[in-house]
Order: C-alpha cells, then sequence, then structure tokens
C-alpha cells in the first residue's frame, strides 16, 4: 500500500528528531574520526597533516599486530562459545527442565551488574591469594599468579566473557524460542515427532536469524565491548598480551595523547567491523538460500 | 562654546587619566599540583601556604588581582597546550617537574635575566630547570616539592634477625641480607612490577650510579640512546632480586602501592620508594620503620654515592604574559625555602618530617628519575613492558631498544 504526501511529511516529522541526534552525536563523530585519522596533533596543539602517516605506522606497530591477534582470539575463541552455550543452555531452559525459573534468574543475574562489579570480583576471584588458589592449595596446588601469565590471562578474559554475557545471550534465543507458533509443536507431535527431531528439524532452523544476530553482537562485543573490563582486570597487560585494538585505541588517545593516530585506530576498527558485518549477513543469506 | 567643548575634552582626559591610574591588572596562575588546600582537611584554605603567598602579594602589589585556576594534570595539558597556541594561556603555570614542563619550553620565560646568581642559589635550580636539560640552555623554571627515592626497611625484622641496614651499600650487600631473610622464613623486598614503577626507581639509581647526573640527562637531548649496556647493566641487577626469589611471589600482578600496603602490613623486610610515602609509614608504622639511601649498583660505580631525587613540581611564567616582572616575583616565593617549610609545617608531623630532611640531605649528589628524561611514550612503554622484562618474557636488549625506538620517534 503506498502511503499518502500527508502521511510522508508526518513520517518525516516524527523521525527528524531521533535523525537529528542520530547525525549530531553518531555520524558527524564518525566522520570527524575520519578526517582527524590524517592528521598528528594532541588536543588542543597544531594539527600537522600526514595524510596516510599514522595508518602506515599503525601497521607497522608491532603492539598493533600484538592488539589485533588478541581480538582474532577473543572472537574464534570466546564467541562460538558465547553464541553455542546461551544456545543450549536456552533450549534446556525452554524444555522446562527441573528448576528452571531459577536457573533463568541466575544465569542473567551477572549480566545486570556492572562491569566495574563483575570485573573487580572476576579480578579477585583469581588475585595470588584469592578464592581460586586458597581452594586449589586444599587439594596440594601451589598458588598460581593467574593475572601474570599472558596465557592465562587471555583465558580468564575468555572465561569472564562467557560468565558475564552468556545470560543475556540465552535469554534472546529464549524469546526467540517463545515466540515460535504452538500449533508448530502441536502438528510436529501429532506427527509423532520426538525431542530430538524437534529440536534438530524445527526449533534450531527457526532459530537461524537469531543465532545470526547474537553471533553479530558477540563479535561487535570482543571488538568493541571489552574496554572496560580489560582496563579494570588486566588494564592490557602483563606488556600487551590482553590489549585489544580498542585498549589499544584508548591508550594511544588518552596516555600518549596522540588523538590523530588513535583515530586511525577507530577508523581501522570500523572497517573490520563493518567487513565482518557484512560478511556474517552474506553467510546467513547464503544458509538461509537467499543468495 | 569654545570653552564648553574644551572643558568637556578635559574632563574625559581627568577621568580617563584617573581610570588607568587604578586600573587593577590580572595574573592568571594555572595551577597543575601546588596544594590550595589541605589533603588532610585539617587547615582552612587561607591558612595554605599557597594562598598566603598571594594575599600576601596582593596586598603589596595592590595594581595586581591573582586569579587561580586549580586543575589536574590532564586537564592543565589540554588546556595549556591549545592557550599556548592562541597565546592567551595564564601568566604563571605550576606542573609536574622534567619532560612534562620542558614539552612547553618554547612558550616559557626565560628567567635568567629576571635572577640574580644568589636567588638562583636560594631556589636550588638544578639542570632539570633547564631547556634540554642543559645548564648552558635557557632556565625556563623554578623547582620545589622535591622527592628522593630510598630502601626503607621494617625495622622490627631487621632486629629480629640482626641486620644493620646501614651496612647495605650495593646491591651484593642486599642480595646478601636478602639470603640471610629467606633463609629465616621471611620475604626480604616487598615489589610490585605490575605498574612497572619499581623498577623505574630502581633502574634509575642503578643507572645513575654508573653515568651520572649528565649521563642520565643525556637521555633527553637522545645523544645516548636508551639501549645502551648501562642501561641494561642496572635493568638486569634488579632483576637478579626476582630471579633469586627474594620479593614477595605475586610481584608480577602487584603494583607499587600494593607493595607499599604490604610493607606496612609489616610482610616484608625491605620496600623501595620516595619521600612521597613516609607520612603514611609514619602513620601506620611509628618507628618501626627506617630508611637508607638505595644500594649502589656497585662500590666501584662512578657515581656510586648518588641518589635519585628530582623536584616533584616547577613553577613557570609564560612568554607572553603581559607581567613577566611581577609574575617572576610570585613563583619565586612558591620556589623559596620559607613556603617550603610553611608546607611541610601544615602536610607533615614532625618526625616525618625528619626522615624526609635526613632522604633530601642525600640529594647534594643526585639525579632525576629515567621517566622525566624519557618521552611520555617510552615512559608508558616502560611502566608497561618493564614486569616482562624483569620475569624475562622479553631480553633487556630488546626492551630498551623498543625503549629507544619509541623515545626516538616521539622525540622526532
Amino acid at each position: 500500500m503506498k502511503s499518502s504526501p500527508r502521511e510522508r511529511v508526518f513520517g518525516i516529522i516524527f523521525t527528524l528528531p531521533a535523525f537529528i541526534l542520530f547525525l549530531l552525536f553518531t555520524i558527524i563523530p564518525v566522520l570527524y574520526i575520519f578526517y582527524y585519522s590524517v592528521f598528528d596533533f594532541a588536543p588542543g596543539g597544531p594539527m600537522t597533516f600526514v595524510g596516510l602517516g599514522n595508518f602506515t605506522e599503525l601497521f607497522n606497530s608491532k603492539e598493533f599486530w600484538v592488539a589485533f591477534l588478541n581480538n582474532l582470539k577473543f572472537l574464534v575463541v570466546a564467541v562460538p562459545l558465547w553464541t553455542l552455550f546461551p544456545l543450549v543452555i536456552a533450549i534446556l531452559l525452554f524444555e522446562k527442565v527441573k528448576g528452571w525459573k531459577f536457573f533463568k534468574s541466575a544465569f542473567y543475574f551477572p549480566g545486570i551488574l556492572s562491569v566495574t562489579i563483575m570485573s573487580t570480583i572476576f579480578r579477585t576471584m583469581f588475585f595470588y591469594d584469592g578464592p581460586v588458589n586458597e581452594v586449589l592449595s586444599l587439594v596440594g596446588i601451589p598458588p598460581i599468579e593467574f593475572w601474570a601469565n599472558s596465557n592465562i590471562a587471555i583465558v580468564l578474559i575468555v572465561i569472564y566473557i562467557n560468565w558475564v554475557g552468556f545470560g543475556g545471550a540465552a535469554l534472546m534465543f529464549l524469546s526467540a524460542l517463545a515466540n515460535f507458533s504452538d500449533s508448530v509443536y502441536e502438528a510436529a507431535i501429532m506427527d509423532g515427532a520426538n525431542w530430538g527431531q524437534r529440536l534438530f528439524k524445527i526449533e534450531l532452523p527457526l532459530l537461524r536469524p537469531m543465532f545470526s544476530v547474537v553471533l553479530l553482537l558477540n563479535t561487535i562485543a570482543v571488538f568493541a565491548g571489552l574496554f572496560g573490563s580489560i582496563f579494570l582486570m588486566t588494564s592490557g597487560g602483563p606488556g600487551y598480551s590482553t590489549t585489544t585494538l580498542e585498549y589499544l585505541l584508548y591508550t594511544s588517545a588518552f596516555e600518549t595523547h596522540r588523538f590523530g593516530y588513535s583515530s586511525a585506530i577507530a577508523v581501522v576498527l570500523f572497517f573490520m567491523l563493518l567487513g565482518l558485518g557484512i560478511l556474517q549477513s552474506r553467510l546467513t543469506k547464503v544458509s538461509e538460500g537467499e543468495l | 562654546m569654545k570653552k564648553i567643548i574644551l572643558s568637556i575634552v578635559a574632563f574625559v582626559f581627568i577621568l580617563a587619566g584617573c581610570s588607568s591610574s587604578g586600573e587593577v591588572e590580572t595574573i592568571t596562575i594555572w595551577n597543575a599540583g601546588l596544594n590550595s588546600s589541605d589533603p588532610n582537611a585539617t587547615v582552612a584554605d587561607e591558612e595554605m601556604p599557597f594562598n598566603k603567598v598571594i594575599a600576601d602579594f596582593e596586598k603589596e602589589n595592590p595594581q595586581y588581582d591573582v586569579v587561580v585556576v586549580n586543575q589536574d594534570m590532564e586537564a592543565f595539558n589540554q588546556a595549556f597546550a591549545a592557550a599556548n597556541q592562541a597565546g592567551e594561556g595564564p601568566d604563571i603555570v605550576a606542573m609536574w617537574a622534567g619532560s612534562t614542563t620542558l614539552g612547553y619550553s618554547e612558550y616559557l620565560l626565560d628567567l635568567n635575566s629576571y635572577l640574580s646568581d644568589t636567588d638562583l642559589k636560594t631556589y636550588d635550580v638544578s639542570s632539570m630547570s633547564h631547556i634540554n636539560f642543559d645548564p648552558e640552555e635557557a632556565l625556563v623554571s623554578l623547582p620545589l616539592g622535591f622527592s628522593t627515592t630510598g630502601l626503607f626497611y621494617n625495622q622490627k625484622i631487621m632486629d629480629e634477625n640482626n641486620i644493620d641496614p646501614t651496612s647495605i651499600q650495593t646491591m651484593d650487600d642486599l642480595l646478601e641480607v636478602s639470603n640471610t631473610l629467606v633463609d629465616k622464613g621471611v620475604t626480604p623486598i616487598c615489589s610490585g612490577e605490575a605498574d612497572g614503577v619499581t623498577s623505574i626507581f630502581t633502574t634509575s639509581e642503578l643507572y645513575l650510579d654508573q653515568v651520572g647526573p649528565e649521563g642520565l640527562a643525556e637521555l633527553y637531548s637522545g645523544s645516548t640512546s636508551i639501549n645502551n649496556p648501562e642501561m641494561v647493566n642496572a635493568l638486569e641487577s634488579w632483576k637478579q632480586v626476582y630471579d633469586l626469589g627474594y620479593t614477595n611471589p605475586d610481584w608480577l600482578s602487584s603494583t607499587q602501592s600494593d607493595s607499599s600496603l604490604d610493607f606496612k602490613n609489616g610482610e616484608c623486610g625491605f620496600l623501595v620508594e620516595g619521600t612521597w610515602a613516609v607520612s603514611g609509614f609514619e602513620t601506620e608504622m611509628e618507628d618501626e620503620y627506617g630508611v637508607v639511601p638505595m644500594p649502589a649498583i656497585s662500590d666501584d660505580a662512578p657515581y656510586a654515592d648518588y641518589v635519585a631525587s628530582q623536584p616533584g613540581m616547577n613553577v613557570a611564567v609564560t612568554n607572553y604574559s603581559t607581567n613577566p616582572e611581577a609574575s617572576v616575583e610570585l613563583i619565586k616565593s612558591f620556589a623559596s625555602p620559607e613556603y617550603a617549610e610553611a608546607e611541610n609545617a601544615i602536610l607533615l608531623d614532625e618526625e616525618s618530617s625528619k626522615v624526609i630532611d635526613l632522604m633530601n640531605s642525600w640529594s647534594e649528589k643526585s639525579g632525576m628519575m629515567i621517566d622525566s628524561a624519557i618521552s611520555g611514550e617510552a615512559s608508558q612503554d616502560f611502566y608497561k613492558k618493564a614486569g616482562l622484562a624483569m620475569k624475562g618474557d622479553i631480553s633487556m636488549e630488546e626492551f630498551t631498544s623498543e625503549l629507544q625506538t619509541i623515545n626516538e620517534k616521539s622525540n622526532a
């Protein structure tokens, strides 16, 4: 149905305030980041045009590749876990296993507390004289310097991401499952489908769009949503071993005051996430047979 | 009619004359670190030496009104950089000493022509106040708030283990004493490398022992690379305490403030700290602690008796100030020994003052901290990677080479 000119005018009027805010606080700052990325400057200082100099320096910097590799580790290890594990939990909750009401709240609980609280609790748990080492000492294992070991620190952050994030992802899957029409299940039961058949032939195929959304959100989160946790738990260390691109962006801007260089990191992050988003969307369409 | 016009013109001129002779000029101070209020909240603001100096100045010079803008160092940096470009910044600035001040030297007044030789002696001016840390170059600031690092010890632990801390003259002595303490089940040294601060203190001292204050200042001008054998020696020398297990086992994930807290709790024999920590030790430990100079890298090191000591703050006048003479007079008051004494009388108790005086008495032969001599970016990298270097994950040669690369890049 085609809308009338009057409806179109109303539509524009109603969306205009939101569009203006989006323009002012998202589009223009993003454009500024692109502009800043070709200059070398500290806040308030003179801006020197360096062309692609910041990008050349970035790609030649060891720290950039270390941070990029750390992001890749989170992408490859944390994101699949953070997507599949909540899916399993959501299906179990949907099947109303014993105590499902308690588990539904308990799983989501870490997600409602602030990053500061959760990061501090998690960090303290793995202190040298923290509860985890206390428990290990009961079985004769000497205390471990968890946060001082680069490999262990990365693993701990992966565990942390899942601990804090899986409740939210599980809830998204659960809401998608709850929206499926009862008639689909009733028809399947009448046709004699068992639990496994219902799961693999109905639920999982119908969950595919939500699966794509959760996957995309989690991917974005490991590239652009871990700053607070890393800042509070490891400060990117030991050395640069848990530094991600967004943390590197922060240190370049606010510790060494190189705003042009940090803008270049932001531009690279922008294109990475854009590329991943497009790739994921195409893969989803391929799997749904739309292409 | 002519008479009336002439009378009006004369009247206007008289009024203008009156107004200009009575005009009050403003001197603006941007303060990023001097105490304008008591951090312990025991003394009223108007009683603080900072405010009293200003009040006295205004009383003696009624033609000036002093306006103070207090801000933290980060906000100061951003605002001052912008103001310098426009030439519309303050008349006086109070900011961190070292490379922070020197980073703004092109906007600071050369004080040489405003100060006599007697003044220079009074204000304890060192190379740190000169461009490029070179006494031959322009003098752009006056120092205050001197800090000295030392080896603090727990008196009770020393007594229980028959250790005379004054006998610790070299790193070998410290290692020997540490070995004795380990044998008796005591953690010798509280240390934390998560923030790289302990390494800055110790490496500054051990490097200074080998190259002296001028050699250390050469890091700033770039005439000496950071990746030099003496720097590697200094780092390797301190690394021994970790390799031999003479520190708390969680040194790699602890910060300097964690170590300081452990020391106050009596969990170890020694701690490397600075004068700024004395007041806290006095409150928590009373007479259960003491301090000796940091041990030298070896007894035959050319500058073995030098200690790492430097002003914490600088006061300076901008070269675009419209009232340079008056502004210089004001900063002379801030940098005077009387000002320091008055402030210490408020902020420190008698015992703390004694300890700080003792530590500052070592600074007749002193040099600055390494992070004051290298760029901010290189310092950040030092803090970040020092723990890994001490652990042995990266070699000292690799560590110092990376610092040199960053230093060169940021100084380019």
